[in-house]
């Protein structure tokens, strides 16, 4: 399936375009640097940090791809986004063909373009790499096709419009008289609704909140992923023919049976992985201890004024952000955002252990983030009246490797420090979303649903599942190749189905 | 879907609002909730469903005067579509049949009640119920309480739990329901806990999500963490930590 998304390497144009440069020519041009905000300025919005390349940076960078007869790059993306195939579009200056190239393969090139970790994925198998080089900016010029065709409409005349247009749209139909239900609009959900769509299947996706995009919507902040963007990668869907139903809580507004019931064939279940884990540490409840999810919620969908009178805005507060992941960093770049005295990211390995994109780390260290590395809350404490005063924080040393590869911390004995803190935003993982009423499919101990890791087909006909429900807390990119790959096995199953009725 | 097909008022600062919504309607079991957003651009708010009717496919739910709350009455009209309702969430009441109840509500807690008194004596309980007068806020409801229980006693806020404690020391009793502010159910569940009479509480948390994402709704029952919107929103009431919840709830007034 996927060497059919794949452009022909041989076309004339890329020929003539390859032989246009000596590939010498090419790895002399140093890598584009991606224009950003200055931090002084950006940490007074909530505007996106990184500005985008232009059109004359993104055409340069795209010259340094060498167009491999049998590019790395593309294996090491999840959803195997042609990528030398929209690069040298780009190159070309037909950039809606380049946008057209990545819609083959994925839903979401404006999101992944922006927080896929590229530096482990497809740029980790750049060919630059071997040459002791830093590999073509893939993310950021994903990010430039989809940014340029979000832009292009109303501007820009004729045909270039009609064709930026044409690839928004993709040959919406549907062929069979069969529709899906998905459950969960997060990356996988999208994912998989697209390529359904795409196959020809009725798709509706059913979501529990009033937005939709998931963790996209719910979880990163603006300024890593403006809102708008999610929207419109939405809004592709919806022309298409992807239905959307918000408010539907699928195992209470609505039971798995009555999917079924009401026609849907198979069901996708993306319900993602976003119940807060909690550290369980003595003082957690007091007033001005909460979760990264919590924050998070409030700042991106709700607004400040929800926090109430008693406050716990973070502004003039020393707000303390326990966890290392990307939503700790999130949860205190918006600290800083917020007018935070302090902003503290308290993570109990070191700086090299964090799971955090190294692009966050860098932006949160410039942005005046205190990084309390090695520390270990063990108890918050109240003050008199019994809100949040203080946190003791136990100082840990790396010992030996433990079974996820980085060193394990452990406590210095009698290394304990008391800070003075107003906030503490809890950011410790992240437990499953369990569907609720799902009977007859097998899952975990955690609550995860266990499936077929090359078809995603649950132990119950007809449903499948992916993302962080089945894999647990990960990327939007690997949520997103589940998806497809449920998709191409669920419509495999049906195609079969319908071959033997027809004989 | 959700158009407001009703607006009762019973008095200034609370009214019935009946909302079309023949999914959640049909689903509708006494101790469910809903969460609400009465704009696009605003809070999402639980309440509890007052009942449903699944003919015409409408629920009803009371908005009751409350901090925050007021101002919405002054908002919505018959005829206009909310553009957000969620549910039925929350786990149903458990209602042993021809059992005999005591329900206890206080202030806006008298609301989540209304249903479940309603239910208890469609099951053929033995229903009474204390409440207190608190001002005149929920004269309002008294008729509809009336019409379900066998014995309504209102007492004014004082003597709220000596009535109360008198009531659970002299009656026999099955049961105690309770809902109303944090002190009071703490104070009922150690009365009723040192008498050995099963009580349960209705709490009534702030929520966000209400899907168990945020956290914001967290109780220790039983020395667990409890989320109110999943596990809840009714509880053992002698396991419910009050000290703890009382404490977080000054964080939201």
């Amino acid at each position: 399936m996927n060497q059919n998304f794949k452009t022909d390497r041989s076309v004339e144009w890329r020929v003539e375009l390859r032989a246009a440069m000596t590939p010498k020519e090419r790895t002399a041009i140093p890598r584009v640097k991606m224009p950003e905000l200055d931090a002084d300025y950006r940490v007074r919005t909530q505007r996106e940090v990184n500005e985008g390349l232009s059109l004359e940076q993104a055409v340069l960078e795209a010259t340094r791809c060498l167009d491999c007869p049998d590019p790395g790059c593309i294996k090491g993306c999840p959803v195997h986004n042609d990528i030398p195939g929209f690069i040298k579009n780009i190159e070309r200056r037909e950039y809606p063909e380049a946008i057209k190239v990545l819609n083959r393969t994925t839903v979401l090139p404006a999101v992944c373009g922006r927080v896929c970790p590229q530096e482990n994925q497809c740029e980790a198998s750049c060919i630059y790499n071997k040459m002791k080089k830093e590999p073509v900016a893939i993310g950021h010029l994903e990010r430039f096709a989809a940014d340029f065709e979000r832009q292009i409409t109303g501007y820009v005349p004729s045909e270039r419009r009609k064709a930026a247009e044409e690839s928004q749209t993709d040959t919406p139909r549907q062929f069979y008289p069969i529709k899906v239900a998905v459950v969960g609009s997060g990356p996988s959900g999208l994912a998989f609704a697209g390529d359904m769509c795409r196959r020809g299947y009725g798709v509706t996706v059913f979501e529990a909140l009033s937005q939709f995009g998931g963790v996209l919507k719910y979880g990163i902040p603006e300024f890593c992923l403006p809102n708008e963007i999610v929207d419109h990668e939405i809004g592709k869907l919806r022309k298409m023919g992807v239905e959307f139903r918000k408010d539907a809580l699928v195992g209470a507004t609505y039971t798995y049976r009555e999917l079924f019931e009401q026609g849907f064939k198979g069901i996708y279940i993306a319900t993602g992985a976003g119940k807060p884990r909690f550290m369980g540490i003595p003082g957690e409840n007091l007033p001005g201890v909460m979760t990264a999810n919590e924050y998070l919620i409030r700042l991106n969908c709700l607004g400040p004024s929800i926090f109430g009178t008693n406050g716990v805005l973070p502004e003039g507060k020393r707000v303390a952000v326990i966890g290392g992941g990307n939503t700790a960093i999130d949860a205190v770049r918006f600290a800083v955002r917020m007018g935070a005295e302090r902003a503290m990211l308290v993570y109990r390995r070191g700086l090299d252990e964090m799971p955090a994109r190294a692009e966050e780390i860098r932006h949160a260290r410039e942005e005046g983030v205190e990084f309390m590395m090695l520390s270990n809350p063990v108890e918050y404490l109240a003050d008199e009246r019994g809100y949040l005063r203080a946190m003791r924080v136990q100082k840990m040393e790396l010992g030996e490797p433990d079974e996820s590869g980085r060193r394990s911390p452990r406590p210095i004995e009698g290394a304990i420090e008391e800070i003075e803190v107003d906030l503490v935003v809890e950011s410790v993982g992240y437990l499953p979303n369990t569907p609720i009423k799902l009977e007859g499919v097998a899952m975990n101990r955690k609550g995860e649903i266990v499936v077929d890791e090359t078809s995603m087909k649950s132990s119950a006909s007809a449903i499948y599942a992916g993302g962080d429900i089945v894999r647990g807390p990960a990327t939007v990119i690997l949520a997103m190749g589940d998806g497809r790959r449920a998709a191409a096995s669920m419509a495999a199953a049906f195609e079969k189905a319908m071959g033997e009725i027809r004989i | 879907m959700n158009e407001i097909l009703k607006i009762e008022p019973y008095s200034e600062k609370t009214a019935r609002v009946r909302i079309l919504n023949p999914v959640i309607a049909a689903k509708y079991e006494p101790g469910h909730f809903v969460i609400v957003k009465f704009r696009t651009d605003g809070h999402r708010i639980p309440f509890s469903i007052i009942d449903a009717n699944r003919e015409e496919g409408s629920i009803d739910i009371i908005i009751h005067r409350a901090d925050g709350l007021d101002e919405i009455l002054s908002m919505i009209e018959v005829g206009e579509s909310l553009p957000d309702l969620l549910g039925p969430l929350g786990h149903p009441a458990v209602i042993e049949p021809e059992s005999r109840i005591l329900f206890f509500g206080d202030g806006a807690g008298v609301v989540p009640l209304l249903p479940l008194i309603r239910a208890a004596k469609e099951k053929g309980c033995k229903v009474k119920a204390v409440l207190s007068e608190q001002s005149s806020r929920t004269q309002c409801l008294l008729n509809e309480i009336q019409r379900d229980c066998d014995a309504v006693v209102t007492v004014s806020d004082d003597n709220m739990l000596e009535s109360a404690i008198n009531f659970v020391a002299t009656e026999p009793i099955d049961k105690v329901l309770m809902s109303g502010p944090t002190l009071m159910m703490k104070r009922l569940a150690n009365e009723t806990k040192e008498r050995g009479i099963p009580a349960e509480c209705i709490l009534n948390m702030l929520m966000i999500d209400g899907i168990g994402l945020c956290g914001i709704c967290r109780v220790i029952v039983g020395g667990e963490r409890k989320q109110t919107c999943t596990d809840g929103p009714i509880f053992d009431a002698h396991q419910v930590d009050f000290d703890q919840m009382f404490n977080r709830q000054r964080l939201f007034v």
